[in-house]
């Protein structure tokens, strides 16, 4: 089933949107919540040629993401050896993390960009309260230019903050993403 | 490489730079006066308003509808003449026209499925309906509602030292916490068809108003909590009959309510040091299916308390025990229903106890004659006396170790903000890090006392370096209203707890920190302390300046990253021509040498001057290293100069290390240097932050050391939030990722799997 919005407002342009049937529904309003981050620590390793990722949730937040968005019912701590559960939140984690290495010569029209789906490597849960995901994916070209999108749990949680620190060689830079700021570019150049 | 220096006698001169990190807060804080002292204490003519209450409530089990009325006594202990009074109504951030709805930012992509637009278009029909407002005559008072604020005008301006008691009636909705969310509400609970219900901010309550803000009418948004006066409250609650009703204050009516046997065992729950059962599991359980039609009324008072709430549901055991407090016996209990088991018959009455008592230690004893933890699924909320608490088990009756620790830290938590702020009455509207931030520093100790090396979540500075580095637009001071925080936990949470930390435990010490902490607990216990007046009883309390400390960590957004830029080696110049000329050739032979030379040692057969002696003259001749009787002679008039003092320093061997830091992160730190020496051997040199205070960006620090070093190592023990550990160290060393981490521990078995090969070895 979708839905198809019709705005008739003769100076904006006419925009037609799809929206796909879920009724997972509950509303935060004026619930007081203390967490809402997500951290990411990327590293670009140089002798595997590989980007390896830990991203740092609140366990509880990302349980009950996909609790409510029908994707998994189980609780985390009970997926950490689940092949079937971890493949489920890869390819969350794929949706909401996304790394994109961009062309090389930037006159080059036909070096498009590089976007790779990170392998879940696996996760942990702390006694803190916290999910650690590890991820790694291969990159097949230098690093001069990378675009970093982060908006995992942002589509239920209005006030999710999530920061990535990137680290390549000597460069280190934590990043900060929003609902209204979702991906960033790092030059490396 | 060390190198030698001869001590010489030079004049430094003294370049004037900012201070700025280091400048006193007399700006941010506000003048001294007769309410508020500059050593932070309630002043001479300190005051604070009083708001008693009256209250008959009643639930309506069918409809989820609350419907109560209510006598306001206020008393006016203020200067001012007061025309009008201020009253919140938090339920109507429920209301259709809510601002709180109004002003979420959204876009488009908010909206991918059905679920969101329904979410969007939800309607419930919440909010306060409130049917009349009278004086104690009858007489009708007028009154206007402003979204979440009401005012009552006054006939005439209450005057100074007077009272005013008049009465509202009104009735609200109760939200479906589990559909609409929110700090209260009910659970439905599908398999039994039964109600649980938390209730709090369910009636009209009293504005603060006091010398800092008049009245505090800020709208409440839903982030922001709460600010209110003490008072004395005696509530009535008319709930199903087989119900079980735990609150705010002492039960006045138990004959009229519970039957003998839970009188008696209520009687026992109060001599006990383990929990009684007053209703237990069978007992509840076989009221789910009777769901009585009868109703009864449940009577409660409380004393000088800044609010009310209870919980009320035929499903709850409930269970007590009591605890001493500084000779005080103090009744601790919770209710929960069977899908709280195991985990809080077990734990939760015990954690409440703990709390209590542990917070007492810190802060100040524990007042009130009751405690009272409540299953409440997902939230934790507090109030006074009593407060609601997620922690379920599965379906099944197993739970994860990360559940229980959960249930732990948000019991501890919840209960501990009995201190903060039902005691220590802060503005919650304005400043959430004065309750939360101080509370959860005050948790993980409670937590640590609890259990030896507890996995708390927030207190440790290394657990905050995550949220503290990164784009500065995005990262709030601690000093910014509720409303507007980015990662509001992290920020009125976690930040201040490990801030409140690292003054413990690296910037003042646990003695002069805990009977400073302790001061401002005592000074303003019952009363209304602003920022201010916590920042300076910590000062005046410990003779400790930590104006830079405030201006950094709670007035700043700067983060921790303190570079170990370089190391320089250094010995004292004996000026003993034997020792030194020794040390000289030695360091000579030492060099590396160019390929070239060795290889023409042995391709040059003869060099000219080697085959004619008449070629070499005096330069070519002399032995630069050998000592002669100059040497010696000018050696021993030097020796002559020295007293026995500056001869035991010359040949003591000290070692000097010049020691570059950088301050990359802004924010300024403690220098902690570990040292270690040639034998293995360690040391810890702590330098105060104050070596920052002309100079913010580099420093340079000289360590005179007995021994030989052969590392350096900023922040050993993890005790400043450095948000960058592989500068740290000299020589460097990086420290591994957290993906490093878990590659070198994976084993490719999980811990069951381990314990099953275990046993196939110990069956074997």
């Amino acid at each position: 089933m979708s839905i198809i919005c019709k705005f008739e407002l003769s100076v904006i342009e006419l925009s037609k949107i799809f929206i796909i049937l879920s009724f997972c529904f509950f509303s935060t309003t004026a619930e007081a919540h203390s967490y809402f981050f997500a951290f990411a620590e990327v590293e670009y390793n140089e002798v595997n040629g590989k980007i390896e990722a830990t991203i740092t949730a609140t366990a509880h937040d990302l349980e009950r993401y996909l609790q409510k968005k029908n994707i998994l019912q189980k609780n985390l701590s009970d997926c950490t050896n689940d092949s079937v559960s971890l493949s489920i939140l890869e390819k969350v984690i794929n949706q909401h993390f996304a790394i994109t290495i961009n062309p090389n010569d930037e006159n080059s029209i036909m070096d498009g960009n590089e976007l790779f789906m990170l392998h879940l490597e696996g996760i942990e849960i702390q006694m803190t309260g916290t999910i650690q995901i590890y991820l790694s994916g291969t990159v097949k070209r230098a690093l001069n230019s990378v675009d970093l999108f982060f908006d995992l749990l942002m589509d239920e949680y209005p006030e999710q903050q999530n920061k990535a620190t990137f680290i390549y060689r000597e460069y280190k830079e934590t990043l900060v993403f929003l609902p209204t700021k979702k991906s960033e570019t790092i030059e490396l150049k | 490489m060390k190198q030698f220096f001869t001590v010489l006698f030079v004049g430094l001169t003294s370049s004037v730079m900012s201070q700025s990190k280091f400048a006193q807060l007399d700006t941010e804080l506000p003048t001294p006066n007769e309410y508020r002292t500059a050593a932070g204490a309630p002043g001479h003519n300190y005051y604070q308003q009083k708001a008693d209450y009256k209250m008959q409530i009643r639930i309506d089990d069918e409809t989820q509808k609350l419907s109560g009325e209510e006598t306001i006594t206020y008393t006016n202990n203020s200067p001012d003449k007061l025309e009008y009074l201020w009253l919140q109504l938090d339920q109507n951030i429920y209301d259709v026209n809510s601002d709180t709805k109004l002003i979420e930012v959204e876009k488009m992509e908010d909206f991918k499925n059905i679920g969101d637009v329904k979410k969007k278009l939800f309607y419930y029909d919440g909010g306060f309906k409130v049917e009349s407002i009278t004086s104690a005559s009858g007489q009708k008072m007028s009154y206007a509602i402003n979204k979440t604020m009401m005012r009552i005008n006054l006939d005439k301006p209450l005057l100074p030292k007077t009272s005013i008691s008049f009465k509202i009636k009104w009735w609200y909705n109760i939200n479906d916490r589990m559909a609409v969310g929110g700090r209260s509400g009910y659970e439905f609970f599908e398999k039994d068809k039964n109600y649980l219900y938390t209730v709090a901010q369910f009636f009209p309550r009293m504005c603060v108003y006091n010398d800092v803000e008049g009245w505090q009418n800020k709208q409440f948004l839903g982030r922001g909590e709460f600010t209110l006066p003490f008072g004395d409250y005696e509530v009535s609650i008319s709930v199903p009959s087989d119900h079980i009703v735990g609150a705010t204050g002492e039960l006045q009516n138990g004959s009229a309510v519970l039957s003998a046997e839970q009188r008696k065992r209520f009687e026992q729950a109060k001599a006990a040091t383990q929990p009684v059962l007053i209703v237990t599991q069978s007992e509840a359980e076989a009221k789910e299916n009777k769901r009585e039609k009868s109703y009864k009324t449940w009577t409660f008072k409380a004393t000088n308390v800044r609010d009310f709430a209870f919980a009320s549901s035929r499903k709850f055991i409930w269970d007590a025990q009591s605890v001493k407090v500084n000779g005080k016996n103090i009744l601790a209990m919770s209710y929960y229903p069977k899908e709280g088991n195991p985990l809080w018959e077990r734990y939760s009455t015990k954690l409440v106890a703990h709390t209590i008592k542990t917070y007492s230690k810190y802060t100040v004893d524990y007042p009130y004659p009751v405690a009272i933890s409540v299953h409440s699924k997902w939230i934790g909320m507090e109030y006074p006396m009593i407060c609601f608490n997620g922690g379920r088990p599965e379906e099944d009756g197993t739970y994860t170790e990360r559940e229980k620790y959960g249930m732990w830290g948000v019991i501890i938590h919840e209960v501990g903000h009995n201190f903060f702020p039902m005691i220590i009455n802060s503005d919650e509207r304005q400043w959430t890090w004065m309750d939360e931030g101080l509370n959860t520093f005050v948790q993980y100790l409670t937590e640590q006392e609890w259990e030896r090396d507890y996995p708390s979540s927030r207190g440790p500075a290394y657990l905050i370096a995550d949220y503290m580095r990164g784009d500065k637009k995005f990262i709030s001071p601690i000093m910014t209203n509720s409303e507007s925080i980015f990662q509001f936990g992290n920020n009125a949470y976690g930040k201040p707890a490990t801030a409140l930390n690292i003054l413990r435990e690296t910037i003042m010490g646990r003695e002069l920190f805990d009977y400073a902490f302790k001061t401002y607990c005592e000074r303003w216990k019952f009363k209304h302390p602003t920022p201010a007046d916590f920042f300076r009883t910590m000062e005046d309390a410990s003779a400790v300046d930590l104006d830079w400390f405030w201006r950094g960590w709670f007035y700043g957004n700067e983060h921790v990253d303190i570079s170990l830029e370089n190391v320089k080696w250094f010995q004292l110049n004996t000026m003993d021509p034997t020792i030194e000329k020794a040390i000289d050739e030695s360091e000579e032979r030492s060099k590396d040498k160019f390929i070239g030379d060795g290889r023409n040692k042995s391709s040059i057969k003869q060099t000219i001057n080697e085959a004619d002696p008449a070629i070499d003259d005096f330069y070519a001749k002399r032995n630069i290293y050998k000592v002669d009787a100059l040497d010696v002679k000018e050696y021993e008039e030097f020796q002559k100069k020295l007293s026995d003092e500056e001869k035991k320093l010359l040949s003591a061997n000290k070692q000097f290390y010049e020691l570059s830091f950088s301050n990359l992160g802004g924010l300024v730190m403690p220098l902690i240097i570990e040292v270690t020496y040639i034998d293995n051997s360690t040391e810890v040199i702590r330098i105060p932050a104050e070596i920052w205070r002309q100079y913010e960006d580099k420093v340079s620090k000289v360590l005179i050391l007995n021994k030989e070093a052969i590392s350096f190592r900023l922040d050993p023990f993890l005790e400043t939030a450095d948000t960058d550990l592989d500068n740290n160290s000299w020589p460097k060393r990086v420290q591994p990722t957290r993906y490093e981490l878990f590659k070198q521990k994976q084993t490719g078995e999980n811990p069951m799997q381990r314990q099953k090969r275990l046993e196939e070895l110990q069956g074997q």
